[in-house]
């Protein structure tokens, strides 16, 4: 039985032949999850849904650079950050946090009797682009570090780096949003 | 442990990286340590909840849409540094082209001069205005001539430049495209963190 990477190999041989069928077939594959980050980074159901049509559009475009040794998926989220990231830039930013780090102990019970989900998304869009990226890969999309340095072009440290930093700021962002609310 | 390597084993544990003798160690550290037991608590937390997060339904496959927007043709992404390059070696030569003609006073060049004089000329002896004598028209002429071999000069020093700078451009760029797989990505990516 032919696996995904073979598959979407073949996909990717008859886009590049102008075969845009092949190409449906690849979007219809990809569209949701590429959809779900866009979404967790940016926040708005409509933005994340023109987001995953440029990025697929984007793809069409670049396919003959794409090599086939690497993922298509993993390709796939390094154009989706990059173009989330784009957007959101254009976007006024909201003050992204990076001030100096605390631990909490209050986290567990307030939110316990909250919209939990609701409130990590507000507390992931309030991290910096470059943070909130990282941990949605690792995360959500069970991206391998090593995959995500590979794929971003950035060296595994500075991905560690991001992560770490990253989990962080989520947590103080979290922590300070029911310190308020209390 | 100290605290501080505790808290670096903390970030390797939640990476995934730590072994299970290291793990044992920080287990033992935060057993004691109620601040750095507080820490991996809290961080524990934060990456179950985030984890946590459902994926969003999308309601509608975006493939038809997709597809009905389509640019006809692929466009190679690394053809388009090629061809911003191929467009400055044809701005090059010309801008050569144009100085060398310029400095060798080709009859074409002369024209507008040839025309400026001419017209002064014209109406110093129709006007007899007296201070455009034929010396006079004769002194800015040649002065004229000498701005433009100038120009023609500093045009060929630019457009060697410009030849220069198209073969630095190009050395780097074989050199980047060889080294990133995924060039469109790269070119939209942050830098370090």
């Amino acid at each position: 039985m032919e696996n995904s990477f073979e598959l979407d190999s073949q996909l990717v041989k008859h886009a590049l032949q102008g075969d845009k069928n092949a190409f449906a077939t690849l979007v219809r594959k990809y569209e949701k999850p590429i959809y779900n980050f866009a979404y967790r980074m940016i926040g708005d159901a409509e933005e994340a849904k023109d987001t995953t049509q440029e990025v697929f559009i984007k793809v069409w475009s670049s396919l003959k650079s794409f090599k086939p040794e690497y993922k298509f998926s993993s390709w796939l989220y390094a154009i989706a950050t990059n173009n989330c990231i784009d957007r959101l830039k254009k976007r006024k930013p909201p003050q992204p946090l990076d001030h100096e780090l605390e631990s909490t102990e209050h986290i567990e019970k307030s939110f316990e009797q909250k919209e939990v989900k609701q409130e990590v998304q507000s507390a992931l869009l309030n991290l910096q682009p470059k943070y909130r990226a990282v941990l949605i890969l690792k995360y959500l999309k069970d991206v391998y570090i090593a995959e995500i340095s590979k794929t971003m072009n950035l060296p595994v440290n500075t991905v560690k780096v991001r992560l770490h930093r990253g989990r962080k700021l989520l947590r103080d962002v979290i922590s300070e949003a029911n310190r308020i609310e209390m | 442990m100290k605290c501080k390597k505790a808290k670096q084993r903390i970030d390797a544990l939640l990476d995934g990286e730590l072994s299970k003798k290291a793990t044992a160690e920080l287990e033992a550290h935060l057993k004691q340590c109620h601040n750095c037991a507080v820490e991996y608590d809290s961080l524990v937390k934060t990456v179950s909840m985030l984890e946590r997060l459902e994926e969003v339904n999308l309601d509608e496959s975006l493939a038809g849409k997709v597809v009905a927007n389509l640019p006809r043709r692929h466009m190679h992404a690394n053809r388009q540094p090629l061809v911003a390059f191929a467009g400055s070696l044809v701005l090059a030569a010309l801008i050569t082209f144009w100085g060398i003609t310029w400095i060798s006073a080709v009859n074409w060049v002369d024209v507008p001069f040839e025309v400026v004089r001419a017209f002064l000329g014209g109406i110093a002896l129709t006007m007899q205005f007296g201070f455009i004598t034929i010396k006079s028209i004769s002194a800015i002429s040649q002065w004229l001539q000498s701005i433009f071999t100038l120009t023609g000069y500093l045009l060929v020093t630019f457009g060697w430049s410009f030849w220069l700078l198209n073969a630095a451009l190009m050395i780097v760029l074989a050199f980047y495209l060889r080294r990133t797989p995924v060039y469109l990505a790269r070119t939209q990516m942050e830098g370090g963190a």
